[in-house]
């Protein structure tokens, strides 16, 4: 029975080492030219995806860039109350894709001779990071730190994977609005 | 003791078995068991407007089949599944074409001479259009090779196909009958 505990252990080690890798310092940090939001945008110009239309992970992936590029325009518009529904709903389509693929990568293949920046965990945090904006010019400041931290715990898994100079900016941002740094 | 002992192995290869097959789950993208079928689109968009050339250089307008349905299907040369399907795609072709069916086989970033190539070993009657930088396939969000996207006379887009599809199975021929119908 003792060996039995000890199998049922270690399993959910290896469970936890697959799903949260380590942050590694010394791999090169991914500069902003190469990932920024303008070029995750303009990789999914075009053709909408709709929710009920959504079939693929990547069909999720594709809409919630698309409702946060939205989401972005009325986010400068100070249009708020229709920045926080599309921050939203991206974040809905982001959350299907972290259901089956959970790592950010800046060279994900589509198919022979085609990458795109694949940051379902940095787009979220970034979603958050500004709903948490908009949330605090209201005076919701609790529930805009509720956000940050959420946008911290993605931030966190996407630079344990890719540590992109978008995300650590990011971090950074976080880290001062919460006073954790 | 000893089938106290077994039953405790039995236990733990079992919640083992339920792990492992958790973490499969997690891992292993949501295909919606469509592949190679025929997705129809809850709310049809219409194909944005684009123009390609023709191996012969010509240039080839979308909105020049407007009042046609259409079959654009992406594919490459790399691709074994797009291999897999041209000919069934070429039969649905020659069976439709003078009932008013355009299909296009557009090409994605290789050059025209690699294209040729290819076509003079595995010849098909179907026009192909040139997709050199992945513009159309970008815009239409193609993610695997091959995809086939089927357009109504009205210019919206109908139905996906994503993987290898038999073109002259049911499925696919009543399809382009019902639309074809619907332009008549």
């Amino acid at each position: 029975m003792k060996a039995a505990a000890w199998f049922v252990f270690f399993l959910l080690v290896f469970q936890g080492c697959a799903t949260a890798p380590p942050r590694r310092a010394d791999t090169p940090v991914v500069p902003l030219s190469k990932a920024n939001l303008e070029a995750v945008l303009e990789e999914h110009e075009g053709l909408e995806v709709i929710w009920q239309d959504a079939q693929e992970v990547r069909d999720f992936y594709r809409g919630g860039v698309q409702k946060k590029g939205q989401a972005e325009e009325k986010f400068r518009e100070k249009s708020f109350p229709e920045a926080m529904k599309l921050y939203h709903q991206s974040n809905e389509f982001f959350l299907v894709v972290l259901d089956y693929i959970k790592h950010d990568s800046c060279e994900y293949v589509l198919f022979e001779g085609t990458k795109i920046l694949f940051l379902p965990n940095l787009l979220l945090a970034d979603n958050y990071l500004k709903a948490g904006r908009i949330l605090s010019e209201r005076g919701r400041e609790s529930s805009a730190r509720r956000k940050w931290k959420r946008a911290l715990s993605y931030i966190d898994h996407s630079l344990s994977r890719e540590r992109t100079e978008w995300g650590l900016e990011i971090e950074k941002e976080l880290h001062s609005l919460l006073g954790t740094r | 003791m000893r089938a106290k002992r077994r039953m405790s192995w039995e236990v733990v290869a079992l919640v083992g078995l339920i792990l492992v097959a958790f973490q499969w789950g997690a891992s292993v993208p949501a295909q919606g068991g469509r592949v190679g079928a025929f997705q129809s689109y809850a709310k049809p968009l219409p194909l944005p407007d684009f123009s390609l050339e023709d191996l012969q250089g010509k240039t080839v307008h979308s909105k020049d089949s407007r009042g046609k349905v259409m079959i654009l299907n992406f594919w490459a040369t790399w691709c074994p599944g797009c291999r897999a399907e041209a000919a069934s795609l070429g039969k649905l072709y020659d069976r439709f074409h003078s009932k008013g069916l355009v299909v296009f086989r557009v090409n994605t970033k290789e050059s025209r001479e690699t294209v040729l190539r290819f076509l003079e070993k595995d010849p098909s009657p179907i026009p192909v259009l040139l997709d050199e930088k992945n513009r159309v396939g970008k815009m239409l969000g193609v993610w695997v090779h091959p995809t086939s996207y089927i357009i109504d006379c009205k210019g919206l887009i109908q139905y996906r196909a994503m993987g290898t599809v038999d073109w002259t199975g049911i499925e696919g021929v009543s399809i382009v009958e019902r639309l074809l119908g619907e332009k008549g």
